[in-house]
């Protein structure tokens, strides 16, 4: 299983990051286990990112079989939604983290 | 035939079955007909046959009406008779008789619509024998019609139907009795039930079924007579084979006659691809809101107070209200303990779901036709599994506290998103790093940052990364520099690609760089011939008269320069020179720190770029409490305090975090890559152990190690290096230490080790000489080599001196030269172990690095404590030249891979300096002033950027600009640096 103090760790790290506006972790079921957004942002990230990182995965999938994503950057005007999505059946989850490059710490 | 229990709901009154018209009086006529003599084989048996009331009214007008026609709309009876025969048009088709099944179903649920599907399908099975019914009054016969079952197609208007059955029944009351006493008694055990409602538990009972094979029924037998001519019976039998002939001529020409082959009818077939329906699945996705998942947990609250108010403990959880079935899957939403059994809920919630939907598809079943009735009735029974239940696999699993527990390979999407992120927010330093021109519009926060290290200069100069950096970001933001007047810009001698730069600007500030200060031309050929993509032609010098931005509050013409230039005492000349660069002088930028809490505080002692993946970084920290990082005057005590050691691996992916560390026993010394096995890195440790790490491995452990048997050292290892002697020949690693010994080891079997040398002392104040009886040294040192040595050899208390660094020649790979604590600096061959080759004297402190010049291949320089850094040549004792700018130890020096006339030096006063000795050597042309104490320092391979790490584990990275002449041969760079050499040496003479 996974050390959840060096996750923990990680997470701390992202989220101290300059212009990092928020961490979500979604499971497989599309609910958020960890998020550091309000309840509002999070459903709708969780409801909305998912849908689009199985869109691209099947975009990727379709083109070449034996591919997968591994990794999505939307760059937005205003945020950069990062997706690092796991589609292994047993431990199936989206890391998302939105980043606002522009701004300053 | 199986009984069966079929609740009616047509309310059609209960009626005796009439299964087919057995009547006698049409069959013996018929069957002396066709075969006379034969034996009338009466009906053995009659098929027994019960049915539901309202089946049995339907075949009761069906058989009133199936001469007219089949299937039709039930109108009236009709009957053509032409001339005494009945010529009604027969049915062109029938059905085989099939085995009949009564059905006993269960489907007869309160599903109304079903249930009348299935009556209507199980009738229509009841009734497919085959053969059409012949009125025993009409008097024609159909031979094939042995078998009198009627029988009905479909039929869509039950209810009306059922009117005119009635009307029927009692009009052809006669026949029908008769009918039904001449045939079999009808097994029919009791009248249909009346209907029940049935209760929720009728509806779960299980119902049984036997089903057994009918008894044999043989409905007619007939053998063939044969008679001999001559008896009496032969004449009946003549007169009646002419009837049959003649009613067949006499058949051919009614409409009832069919001519076919066979005697039979083909049944129908009908072939499928599939036996059911297509099996309808959807899935449907749930999101809980927050007042979903307040809902739920207050009624778990309230089951669980319940369920403590319930004595009896055993039926807690069927106390529980089916919403707290839900409540598992929306628990994870919290992210709370309660998260198990999510996914257990959530399955069973599906098969509740694929439970409905298999129902439905048994009632589109039932619709399909009689064909699949078997399939039908299976569909049936199984909806009649409890549709509305959840299957009760809702039990939480057990599962840790922590979602994130079963998120295997979550650590590693989280470095991927912290690389991500770092690129992000370090985008401009990093394209900095890797000398790509940043694209207009990004570069201007980051030129606005390096503002204050660097500034152009104004006057007749007319210079400064202003101009850059307006040309490269276009932003305009300093609103002087709208106003500048174009006219500003003399136009002397413009040049063609600057006429593109600026037609490629746009925006009001658009200022054409025309100019080049004619000396700038000659100085500088080679600087004009970069191409000009890289962007260097852009920061060409312009014209005088730009005013400076208003954030710069240099005069107009005042000398404002780099303020390290301005501030200190720089040389008339070269203060000149620099300012006739223009902005092309050479300059600093800070890119960023290398530093994360793990190594925050721990100095940094070495470091080593990856020879294979550039951007790879290997740093050795060891918070050691002697003075200056790798400085150290010999091993007493000093490593007591903080034995441990770190390794870690930075890169250029992520500046906040290494990709990798690991700790050593003891404060890590020195470090290399090997070339050929870029996955080992040797390490030396302040207690004298020399380690091979393979870092693929990424364990924590040596694969190799030194110790007291194998050569360990009993000091500090001050520097390790690989040698490469070609991809061909195996790569020894050589170590040195403050216990004097350089040693070789192999990896080939084991750290194997061979001392090269033992260093042993030089009189300091002797005449200069080596003790070397080597001819060449004995020549070059002349009558230096004075009588005086041998006696002050044996007054040392020790024989040996300490090593703190060495280098290896390329001109010959057995040469290297030595760099010693007692401010000696050794020439050496792997091939003599006892002697120096050449020995120079120079240094008054220990000599902390030596390197030889990546260009000169027998020259080197040297840095000391004794505040200076020297720079050498074989076969001369003495420094060719020898540079001091601070008053500080001078703790590592690099040459410039890119310029053979650069090298950069840190000192222990914290100044990282960048020198051009063809531009001074008396100052440096840059430096970079920092609040702690450097102790090594390292330029990028492929990059024009110099890293150098110090006491509190930072290590910084900074770009330098207009350093690297990457694009001169190696011949430019040689006599770049001759000449340089020639005029410096010639001017210390002239001095001296």
């Amino acid at each position: 299983m996974v050390d959840v103090a060096a996750v923990d760790e990680t997470f701390k790290r992202l989220q101290s990051h300059k212009g990092v506006l928020g961490i979500i972790v979604i499971n497989a079921d599309g609910i958020a286990i960890r998020t550091t957004f309000d309840n509002d942002l999070t459903v709708q990230y969780a409801a909305l990112v998912s849908h689009f990182t199985v869109k691209a995965r099947s975009a990727v999938k379709k083109l070449d079989g034996d591919n997968d994503l591994k990794f999505l950057r939307i760059r937005s005007k205003k945020h950069e939604i990062m997706i690092a999505p796991e589609f292994e059946k047993s431990h199936e989850y989206y890391l998302v983290v939105v980043q606002d490059p522009s701004r300053e710490t | 035939m199986s009984d069966q229990k079929t609740p009616t709901k047509t309310g059609l009154p209960p009626r005796p079955t009439v299964p087919g018209q057995q009547g006698a009086g049409y069959r013996p006529r018929q069957s002396s007909q066709w075969s006379p003599g034969a034996p009338r084989a009466s009906t053995t048996g009659q098929p027994r046959l019960s049915m539901s009331g309202a089946t049995r009214g339907s075949f009761r007008k069906s058989t009133r009406q199936s001469n007219r026609s089949q299937g039709g709309a039930e109108t009236e009876r009709l009957q053509v008779v032409i001339d005494g025969v009945d010529r009604t048009p027969k049915p062109l088709l029938s059905l085989n008789p099939t085995v009949l099944k009564g059905v006993q179903n269960d489907t007869t649920t309160p599903n109304s619509e079903s249930s009348e599907f299935f009556m209507d399908r199980m009738s229509t099975a009841a009734f497919t024998k085959a053969g059409w019914y012949s009125n025993a009054d009409s008097g024609s016969h159909t031979p094939k019609s042995e078998t009198d079952y009627d029988y009905e197609t479909e039929k869509k208007d039950r209810e009306r139907k059922a009117a005119e059955d009635a009307a029927m029944a009692a009009s052809y009351g006669d026949e029908g009795g008769g009918n039904e006493s001449a045939r079999g008694p009808v097994r029919e055990d009791e009248q249909p039930p009346a209907p029940v409602l049935l209760s929720e538990r009728d509806l779960e009972r299980s119902v049984y079924l036997t089903l057994h094979e009918t008894e044999t029924i043989f409905i007619w037998q007939a053998a063939g007579v044969t008679v001999a001519m001559d008896t009496e019976e032969a004449k009946a039998v003549e007169e009646a084979n002419r009837r049959y002939a003649n009613l067949l001529h006499t058949k051919q020409a009614t409409d009832k006659y069919v001519d076919a082959e066979a005697q039979t009818l083909v049944a129908l077939t009908k072939s499928r691809d599939v036996q059911s329906a297509v099996l309808v699945t959807r899935s449907a996705a749930v999101q809980a809101t927050a007042w979903d998942i307040s809902d739920t947990f207050r009624a778990l609250d309230e089951a669980a107070a319940d369920a403590e108010d319930d004595p009896r403990g055993g039926t807690v959880s069927s106390s529980l209200p089916p919403i707290s079935q839900m409540a598992g899957g929306v628990a994870k939403y919290t992210g709370g303990p309660k998260q198990s059994g999510g996914d257990a809920s959530a399955r069973g919630t599906t098969a509740g779901g694929l439970g409905r939907t298999s129902m439905f598809t048994g009632g589109t079943s039932f619709m399909s036709g009689p064909g699949n009735q078997a399939s039908g009735h299976m569909s049936g029974l199984s909806s009649n599994l409890p549709n509305g239940v959840p299957v009760e696999q809702t039990a939480p699993a057990p599962e840790p506290a922590d979602p994130l527990h079963v998120l295997a390979g979550l650590p590693e999407a989280l470095m991927l998103m912290d690389n991500a992120i770092n690129q992000n927010n370090y985008l401009q330093q990093l394209l900095l790093y890797r000398d790509i021109q940043p694209l207009p519009g990004i570069r201007s926060s980051v030129a606005n940052a390096m503002r204050g290290a660097v500034s152009g200069g104004g006057g007749g100069a007319g210079l400064g990364d202003d101009a850059d950096s307006d040309v490269l970001s276009h932003t305009g933001g300093a609103p002087g520099r709208d106003t500048r007047p174009l006219s500003a810009a003399p136009s002397d001698g413009g040049r063609s690609h600057h006429s593109e730069s600026a037609a490629t600007r746009s925006g009001p500030h658009i200022q054409p760089r025309l100019s080049n200060p004619p000396g700038q031309l000659s100085r500088q050929p080679s600087e004009r011939s970069i191409p000009y993509s890289r962007g260097m032609s852009l920061r060409d010098g312009h014209g005088g008269g730009d005013a400076r931005p208003a954030r710069h509050s240099h005069g107009g013409g005042g000398g404002g320069y780099a303020a390290s230039v301005a501030e200190s005492n720089w040389p008339e000349e070269l203060l000149q020179e620099l300012a006739d660069l223009g902005d092309d002088a050479p300059r600093m930028e800070h890119l960023w720190d290398w530093v994360c809490p793990m190594t925050a505080g721990k100095n940094v002692a070495c470091m080593g770029w990856n020879k294979i993946n550039p951007d790879l970084l290997a740093v050795g920290y060891g918070s050691y409490s002697f003075p200056s990082g790798n400085a150290q005057t010999g091993a007493d005590g000093a490593a007591s305090s903080e034995p441990k050691g770190l390794v870690a691996f930075w890169s250029l992916k992520n500046l906040q975090h290494p990709l990798w560390s690991f700790e050593v026993k003891a404060a890590v010394t020195a470090l290399d890559f090997s070339t050929y096995s870029p996955n080992l890195l040797a390490i030396g440790l302040y207690d004298g152990t020399v380690a091979i790490y393979d870092i693929k491995s990424r364990q924590g452990t040596p694969s190799m190690e030194s110790d007291v048997h194998s050569g360990k050292h009993s000091d500090p290892v001050w520097k390790v290096k690989w040698l490469d002697h070609g991809p061909e020949r195996d790569e020894p690693l050589v170590s040195i230490s403050t216990d004097g010994r350089v040693t070789q080891w192999s990896i080939a079997k084991g750290l194997e080790f061979s001392d090269l040398m033992k260093l042993k002392r030089m009189a300091r104040r002797g005449a200069g000489g080596p003790p070397s009886t080597s001819a060449a040294t004995a020549k070059e040192n002349g009558a230096k080599a004075a009588a005086a040595v041998p006696e002050q050899q044996d007054a040392f208390i020790s024989r040996l001196t300490s090593g703190m660094a060495f280098d290896f020649s390329s001109r010959d790979e057995r040469i290297y030269v030595a760099a010693t604590e007692d401010g000696w600096l050794h020439k050496c061959s792997t091939s003599y172990s006892e002697q120096y080759l050449e020995s120079y004297r120079g240094h008054m402190g220990p000599v902390y690095q030596v390197q030889f010049s990546p260009f000169k291949r027998d020259m080197f320089i040297s840095a000391s404590g004794d505040w200076t850094i020297r720079m050498w040549q074989e076969g001369r004792d003495m420094p060719l030249l020898t540079f001091q700018a601070s008053t500080t130890e001078v703790n590592d020096v690099q040459w410039c891979p890119t310029n053979s006339t650069v090298f950069g030096s840190v000192t222990a006063n914290g100044r990282l300096e960048i020198w051009d000795f063809s531009l001074s050597t008396v100052k440096p042309v840059m430096h970079q002033k920092t609040t702690m104490k450097l102790s090594c320092l390292l330029f990028a391979p492929s990059y024009p950027v110099v890293v150098c790490g110090g006491e509190d584990g930072a290590v910084k990275a900074y770009r330098i600009f207009n350093v690297s002449h990457e694009y001169d041969t190696l011949q430019e760079q040689l006599e770049r640096l001759d000449e340089c050499i020639r005029a410096n040496v010639m001017k210390s003479q002239a001095a001296a």
